[in-house]
């Protein structure tokens, strides 16, 4: 199964090659104030021997510079477009992820979410990845939950 | 050339044209369509060289896209842009038809050297 260091060299190479931002890895911050975390952006792997969900979250500052980044432009007005941005990073960064865990499995569409003081919950599901990354001074994580029961997932 | 960017996300179909762009490919008209069910419809009336084409996308797939197209006799060159590249979804593409398969993440290299014989 996939390691930390897989996760993060593929978020890396993401975000440094095909963006062009520089970012680093962090250790987790020892307290993590989740209401920061406006975005959510979330794609399920569905397989016959894996399940999972691989969840993106960030706040607002950087889903902007993320979003203007990929629509190359620095007055980015639409939320819609920043969500669509989001999708498509966790659609490619899911889509990476697929491709390290045992076929044959599906990707699904992604979904993202948006808001202030919430919390995500995946029942059925155990977290087994949460890497933390700077990017312009800004926090992000990814997290990767992997489906225990093999139950319906809900989001 | 007509070329048609078929992808569910705005900021991608961007991204796309733009490293077509920064590959030396700028001299070409970009059309784009944001699922399968409207590409059908563009591609069935208006004549078009090449296809990148997403995967995964609502209302209809960039799989079914291309066995509808050759359904319809309709023999477009399709090739795929998409983060789904395991081994079954190369073999689904390459049995149905697809010219390519470009990883997302790809870079205006990538796209030059995949494309510089299509376009």
């Amino acid at each position: 199964m996939i390691t930390d260091q897989e996760l993060a060299q593929i978020v890396a190479e993401f975000w440094e090659s095909f963006l062009g931002l520089s970012i680093t890895r962090q250790t987790p911050p020892e307290e993590i104030d989740t209401s920061v975390w406006h975005y959510t952006s979330c794609i399920h792997i569905n397989g016959a021997e894996w399940e999972g969900t691989v969840t993106i979250q960030m706040g607002e500052d950087l889903a902007l510079h993320t979003a203007s980044t990929m629509f190359c432009t620095e007055d980015l007005q639409n939320p819609d477009e920043i969500k669509d941005a989001l999708g498509e990073v966790i659609n490619i960064i899911g889509g990476n992820i697929k491709g390290l865990v045992p076929s044959p499995c599906r990707l699904s569409l992604p979904t993202v979410v948006t808001g202030s003081d919430y919390r995500v919950r995946i029942p059925g599901t155990s977290e087994v990845h949460r890497v933390f990354f700077l990017c312009n001074d800004h926090f992000f994580n990814i997290t990767i939950t992997e489906t225990t029961g093999r139950t319906e997932q809900t989001t | 050339m007509r070329v048609l960017i078929v992808d569910d996300s705005k900021a991608m179909r961007m991204i796309v044209i733009r490293n077509l762009r920064q590959a030396g490919f700028g001299d070409h008209s970009f059309e784009e369509a944001s699922n399968g069910a409207e590409a059908l419809k563009l591609l069935l009336s208006d004549p078009t060289d090449l296809v990148l084409c997403d995967w995964n996308m609502p209302e209809m797939n960039g799989i079914e896209l291309l066995r509808e197209l050759r359904k319809a006799d309709c023999d477009v060159k399709l090739g795929f842009v998409t983060s789904e590249t395991s081994p079954e979804i190369k073999k689904e593409a390459e049995e149905a038809g697809a010219e390519f398969l470009i990883c997302k993440p790809f870079t205006p290299a990538t796209l030059e050297g995949v494309l510089g014989d299509l376009l």
